[in-house]
């Protein structure tokens, strides 16, 4: 596969009880870059990052991994079981470390050093998603997918973890794909936005996304019109207009 | 102490041990009732042991016919028969669940209540054959001859191998699936292996505590465990001892008392977790 190539996706189709959740999907994950899929709740978001991950099958379509990747996967949150005794510690055991990594290091390094011996069921949703991304970092992935990862997280760790996701990309050199259904987050340290509605709606920066007819049409004129506000910030050149529609 | 209470405890013990681990998987994967349905079948397996053993001696000519043999093998030991029953439904629904095509526990009460009913049905109409219903849906841990206990220890020390051996995959799938998969860890392998392990332990532990109680004893001790213990080993270990010391004081209790053994191990297990759960709760 080429340079950088991570996983390439080619007319991925996934059809449950006659219905497309996924319809003719094209995707490239690159090393370094953070994508991030953004789309409607039920839009097929989670379905893709599975395909993706190799998790699920496709119906149709192709998906060529690069041999030997390893993918750090932060599934939805999910409630830990209170009949499970775990430890913080001992779920980051459940995984091989990869060479020169530590659950200790990991730990500190995603900001719950102090938690090592807290139980699951008492870890707040931002600690717990903090844990989720440890014990993915902890693989040295090519690959991250954080599926929903601010779901259940405060404002304040909202931020705080929207500064790790980079912060870890730059230090460890892997690709990120970040799933989420709240569109704020496209502004944030995004390389590249897919937005996805069964099909793809379109894909591109984020400054041009936020201006398709598809992308207004499914999320609001007046969200696009906030997200323009904020567009100002953002460093990039504003008049790049490179727009990559979907099929 | 007689010979048939030392087989009682050495087989009791055995199950206790495996029983241990395996049931807080069965805890933390809610599969409670899928253990059940396992066990209901449990009564299918011998009747249709019996019922194909017995048609087996009617329509053999000699002594000497394999069919004969075969047949007589049948009837009077049924517990090979089950163990296959029971795996082979174990399989069969694990399929089923995997299509979805009803709720999980209403599939589960379909396969328990109805095989438990043809299982049933089956015995009460071999008229010519004394067989003790009560035995089976309760067990008869103090029947257990010398030949039993083998038979009992070398597929029960299998799977406690077994699972000792795929400790890690198995947590890694039970505490979350989706992660496990994507670190490579072979999802539908584990559960098979898992299920399995769970019906060849259930089909053993039927002829001790019987159809109903056997996954009293897969779930009791590791609910009062839970509450006892910090990590998924010390918890697998403490149900282990707590199963223990179930069957050994229900057994003393059912010698000294002259009870029924099944009842009365279950019902010291049951107490055991009431006094636990009346600790305070440690922090």
């Amino acid at each position: 596969m080429d340079n950088g190539l991570l996983i390439e996706a080619r007319d991925v189709c996934v059809v449950r009880d006659d219905q497309y959740i996924l319809n003719q999907v094209s995707l490239d994950l690159l090393h370094g870059e953070i994508l991030t899929l953004v789309g409607l709740n039920g839009a097929g978001k989670t379905t893709l990052v599975k395909v993706l991950a190799g998790l699920m099958a496709a119906d149709s379509g192709m998906v060529n991994r690069r041999p030997d990747i390893r993918i750090g996967y932060c599934p939805q949150r999910t409630h830990p079981d209170t009949t499970l005794p775990m430890s913080a510690r001992d779920f980051l055991r459940l995984t091989d470390a990869a060479a020169g990594m530590s659950v200790t290091g990991i730990l500190q390094e995603v900001g719950i050093g102090d938690l090592a011996s807290r139980q699951l069921y008492r870890l707040s949703g931002g600690e717990y998603q903090r844990l989720l991304l440890a014990r993915a970092m902890l693989r040295r992935p090519d690959l991250l997918i954080l599926d929903e990862p601010m779901s259940g997280v405060d404002m304040a760790g909202q931020s705080e973890l929207y500064e790790l996701i980079p912060r870890l990309r730059d230090e460890y050199g892997c690709g990120v794909v970040l799933v989420s259904h709240d569109i704020y987050i496209v502004m944030a340290a995004t390389d590249r936005v897919v937005c996805i509605n069964h099909h793809l709606c379109c894909s591109g920066q984020p400054e041009s996304v936020i201006r398709h007819p598809e992308f207004i049409a499914l999320f609001g004129d007046r969200i696009a019109g906030t997200l323009a506000i904020y567009k100002h910030d953002y460093s990039r050149d504003l008049h790049d207009n490179a727009l990559e529609d979907g099929p | 102490m007689p010979e048939f209470i030392i087989n009682a405890l050495l087989a009791g013990t055995l199950l206790a041990i495996i029983g241990g681990p395996l049931g807080c998987f069965v805890v933390w994967r809610r599969m409670a009732y899928f253990g059940a349905a396992i066990a209901h079948s449990g009564l299918l397996g011998v009747a249709l042991a019996l019922l194909t053993g017995s048609l087996l001696l009617d329509a053999a000519d000699n002594s000497n016919d394999p069919g004969y043999r075969l047949g007589s093998t049948l009837v009077n030991d049924p517990w090979p028969a089950v163990l296959i029953v029971s795996l082979l439904l174990a399989m069969g629904l694990l399929i089923l669940q995997r299509r979805h095509l009803l709720a999980s526990d209403t599939l589960l009460g379909i396969v328990a209540h109805g095989s438990l009913a043809v299982g049933l049905l089956i015995v009460a109409s071999m008229a010519s054959l004394q067989v003790d219903i009560m035995s089976y849906l309760f067990g008869d841990i103090l029947a257990v001859g010398d030949a039993d206990i083998i038979m009992l220890a070398v597929p029960g020390i299998a799977v406690l191998a077994l699972l000792v051996g795929n400790w890690r995959p198995l947590l890694a799938a039970t505490v979350n699936a989706d992660i496990a998969a994507a670190e490579g860890i072979n999802i539908r392998r584990t559960e098979l292996l898992f299920v399995l392990m769970l019906a060849c332990v259930v089909a053993l532990g039927i002829r001790l505590v019987g159809v109903l109680l056997i996954v009293s004893m897969l779930i009791i001790p590791p609910a009062t465990a839970r509450r006892l213990t910090n990590t998924p080993v010390h918890m697998a270990i403490a149900a282990s001892v707590i199963s223990v010391l179930d069957v050994w004081a229900g057994l003393a209790a059912c010698w000294y008392f002259n009870l029924p053994a099944g009842p009365t191990i279950v019902t010291v297990s049951m107490l055991l977790f009431i006094a636990v759960m009346l600790l305070p709760e440690q922090k």
